[in-house]
């Protein structure tokens, strides 16, 4: 990652944009890469001090000082040092430092402090000569690491890292995201979610006409103060942004040290277009099963349940009826984790009420019963692999069953 | 859980550095200002700081309340080694415990400070964070907690995260961790709180549970006036005393001594040479560098062009060869000789002159690169006197403990009176019947005569400052 004060922009009418670059500045940024990358590699072996110094050598115009600075700061973070000193340098230090005391401590009226002569003492009390000694005195400073390896992507890729890390540059100085995301399946809309949930961000989300989400991303404590304490968080969020399918994103900034406030608008559906990664086996399994069937057909589901406070799902499927147009969504938890199955029961007694089926192994040691006297959500715990007719089952009986469960729920009360 | 009204009942947790309070409120009851609903997670949310204030309004208003907030525990113990407080130590306490347990307390530096730290955390028993600005301080804490309580005493810092009922930690971490540990601590302890105001440091005041609070600093004002920030975060200033309040029956006499060396023949030369560049580049643009937006102005201009990078180039260099003049460097070596048998600080404005400092004369040095077990193996060798003298950039500037130390030699500095007030501390630490010593070397007809002319406005130097 880079800071933002490496992040070329404009600012203009309260609006903060990343600079355009020419065709003819493209080439140049590329030449730039290509530079950097060489002297990296060129420099295998050396002091990180002496790579360095010669990657400050690159010569560029004022213009395009950032632009340099940020390639190289890449570059060199994505390059492997060795941070291990052959010799102990503290070791040594601490010799030479102690002799050095003595002699000045000793030092007969008007004599002079020996600095030859303490390292040579102290060289020969180490087994070593004292040119050797006093080059490696500070061996094990940042600066005297040796360079393993130079980065393994070419100028193109250094690129391409680069514009990624001039965006979160800027995400770093956000108080606030808004993302306008479209996923290609459940399993996408799942990873950023977890995400979100992972960087302990908050948000709030409303469906958009034409599908997909808005939401507004910040964290606990924005309620307060626009904050760019989650900026990080923001900034590490937009991998799993640009792997949705389709995302707008925009942000409200606090810019420099004058903490100026811009905002900032991008557009990352272009940036994207990698093909959907496949349904899981299990959801790809009952897709086709269902693709034709009667009276319940599937397809992939388009929305994500939530309850503000409580938590949220994402459905996998959603099947509707033939014959009356009802639909029932389904979550396929497989057998991977207990805890999500209770999070599910969690969202339906605090009221979810779209109506869903969970669909859950039973090595998971769960029990169809915990949903028993749920109106709009079952659970279906299967052996082996999923039965579709024990599956078809269930979502017969959970159009079916509404009014048998106000029935019991009412026989509990008298 | 309180006593109270029937069937309504609210459940405190702490959320991120935030508090997240659920349940059911009384009629006509409020939580404002304290605390405001959340749509994003359906409750009411407040910043941890508010946890005091919330406690006591759901007390006075007889609200039932679950606090699964609060994660401090009282203390098992207190302080194993008593040590008579000083008549000033007691009065800082007592006012401190007067103000409800938060607030500041100035005093100088050497003055004991943090023994009235130590009195605050047996006085309230609770889990403790101390909340230190370097790792050298850090360090410096976990010594005195774990002698002082015969306890176990964690560090949040330079790669240790291991979290104990008293905890030493760094701002930088305060910042980055408080949001996760912020509810573990009943009191929290900001050494040297004149940098909480800053925007990061002080949200992460702001994310702490902690209902007991105590500031510590000899400098709590700041020349952008944020120290007002103070009240807020820490409490009022609760009691004060100055260097020259303390000097003589707490603190060693001392004298600062200005020398000013000549630059050699060809220093002169091209520090002319390139000071003239800088000047007429700022002179062409109109730039005035007195003025508040100078620098910046400089810096902006600078960039735009090559000739204006020649500028910056030019700048840096003369300032290079005032501040690491020649015969600076020579005078150190006549000083080290002189005080051959006293204990010796270097203090030098950037790293590179540090170790250029440590390379010529044979002295150990301590930087920000320096791992804590050889900080700890140096500071000890300089205290029983296997060493003579240290050298350092920035990092001993503020609050390490260094009581032998009698001579400080001011290679370079910037123009901050808190920093050369920060540096004087250091060797004024009360023992036997110590003078201490405070060389100051500048470069003579450079502009460092004016830096130094600035940081020297304090009453510890005869200037105009406080």
């Amino acid at each position: 990652m880079i800071s933002s004060d490496l992040v070329r922009v404009r600012k203009r009418n309260g609006v903060l944009t990343l600079a355009k670059e020419s065709a003819e500045a493209r080439l140049r940024a590329r030449a730039l890469a290509e530079e950097v990358l060489l002297v990296i590699a060129g420099h295998v072996g050396q002091t990180r001090i002496a790579v360095e110094e010669a990657l400050s050598g690159l010569e560029s115009t004022p213009q395009e000082k950032k632009l340099l600075s940020a390639l190289k700061k890449l570059a060199l973070d994505d390059s492997a040092f060795d941070g291990n000193a052959a010799l102990d340098a503290p070791s040594l230090r601490r010799e030479v430092f102690s002799r050095a005391v003595l002699a000045r401590q000793q030092l007969a009226i008007g004599a002079r402090f020996e600095r030859q002569a303490v390292l040579t003492g102290a060289a020969a009390s180490l087994g070593m000569s004292a040119e050797t000694l006093e080059s490696s005195l500070y061996s094990d400073l940042r600066s005297a690491e040796r360079l393993l390896k130079a980065p393994s992507y070419d100028a193109e890729g250094l690129l391409m890292r680069h514009a990624r890390a001039e965006v979160q540059a800027v995400l770093l100085c956000s108080v606030r995201v808004v993302a306008e995301v479209r996923c290609a399946s459940a399993d996408q809309y799942r990873a950023l979610f977890h995400k979100l949930k992972f960087r302990q961000l908050l948000f709030q989300m409303s469906r958009r006409e034409g599908g997909g989400y808005r939401i507004e991303i910040d964290g606990p404590y924005s309620l307060f103060e626009s904050v760019t304490k989650y900026g990080l968080e923001l900034a590490l969020l937009l991998p799993a942004l640009e792997a949705c399918e389709s995302v707008k994103l925009s942000a409200d900034l606090r810019w420099g040290k004058k903490r100026e406030k811009l905002s900032f608008a991008l557009d990352l559906t272009q940036a994207t277009g990698a093909e959907p990664a496949p349904a899981r086996d299990d959801v790809q399994g009952l897709l086709d099963a269902f693709r034709e069937s009667e009276p319940w057909r599937a397809e992939s589901a388009q929305e994500v349940l939530e309850l503000p406070g409580i938590g949220l799902c994402v459905p996998d499927v959603c099947f509707t009826h033939q014959g009356t147009g009802e639909q029932v969504l389904c979550e396929v938890l497989g057998f991977w984790n207990r805890d999500a199955v209770w999070r599910r029961i969690e969202l339906v007694e605090k009221g979810l009420a779209t109506k869903i089926v969970f669909v859950v192994s039973a090595r998971l040691r769960v029990s169809e019963e915990l949903l028993d006297g749920a109106e709009s959500a079952a659970l279906y715990v299967y052996k082996g692999a999923i039965n579709h007719k024990a599956l078809q089952r269930k979502l017969d009986e959970l159009v079916a069953s509404a009014p048998a469960a106000a029935t019991r729920r009412a026989a509990r009360k008298k | 859980m309180s006593s109270n009204a029937p069937g309504t009942s609210i459940e405190l947790r702490f959320a991120s550095g935030t508090l997240e309070l659920r349940g059911t409120l009384p009629d006509q009851f409020s939580l404002a200002p304290h605390a405001a609903w959340d749509a994003r997670s359906r409750c009411f949310r407040a910043p941890a700081i508010a946890y005091a204030d919330i406690v006591r309004l759901l007390h006075r208003e007889s609200v039932a309340y679950d606090d699964k907030a609060r994660a401090y525990v009282e203390l098992e113990r207190g302080l194993s080694v008593l040590r008579e407080p000083r008549p000033f130590q007691t009065e800082a306490l007592q006012a401190w415990r007067e103000a409800k347990g938060r607030g500041v307390v100035v005093l100088p530096t050497g003055a004991g400070k943090s023994h009235v730290a130590v009195l605050a955390i047996d006085d309230k028993r609770r889990s403790s964070l101390v909340v230190a600005p370097t790792l050298d301080l850090v360090r410096q804490w976990y010594d005195l907690l774990r002698t002082s309580f015969a306890c176990d005493v964690g560090i949040v810092g330079g790669g240790t995260y291991d979290v104990q009922p008293l905890t030493v930690t760094t701002y930088d971490s305060a910042c980055l961790h408080m949001d996760h540990f912020g509810a573990r601590f009943g009191l929290v302890i900001f050494d040297e709180c004149h940098h909480l105001p800053g925007p990061s440091y002080a949200l992460a005041a702001e994310l702490c549970l902690a209902p007991f609070r105590l500031g510590l600093s000899a400098t709590p004002e700041r020349s952008d006036g944020q120290d007002s920030k103070l009240l807020r975060l820490v409490g009022p200033t609760v009691y004060r005393k100055d260097i020259v309040e303390l000097t003589g029956p707490y603190l060693a006499e001392y004298e600062t001594v200005r020398v000013e060396v000549d630059l050699s023949p060809e220093e002169r030369a091209e520090y002319e040479l390139e000071r003239g560049i800088y000047l007429d580049f700022v002179r062409g643009q109109g730039i005035r560098m007195g003025s508040a937006r100078g620098w910046n102005d400089f810096i902006m201009r600078a960039s735009r062009t090559a000739l204006g990078q020649r500028a910056m180039r030019a700048y840096r260099r003369q300032r290079e060869l005032s501040l690491g003049a020649q015969a600076k460097l020579d005078y150190i070596e006549r000083l080290l000789e002189a005080h051959r048998h006293e204990k010796v600080l270097i203090f030098t404005q950037d790293n590179a002159t540090a170790y250029g400092i440590s390379k010529r004369f044979l002295v150990p040095i301590i930087t920000h690169q320096t791992k804590i077990k050889e900080r700890s193996e140096i500071l000890e060798r300089f205290s029983d006197g296997r060493y003579q003298a240290i050298a350092t950039s920035k990092v001993l500037n503020e609050g390490v403990d260094v009581p032998d130390a009698s001579v400080a030699i001011i290679i370079s500095g910037s123009g901050s009176v808190r920093e050369h007030v920060q540096r004087l501390g250091r060797i004024l630490r009360r023992k036997g019947d110590k003078f201490a010593t405070l060389y100051e070397l500048v470069s003579r007809k450079t502009g460092e005569v004016a830096t130094s002319e600035r940081r020297r406005e304090h009453a510890a130097y005869g200037g105009g400052g406080a």
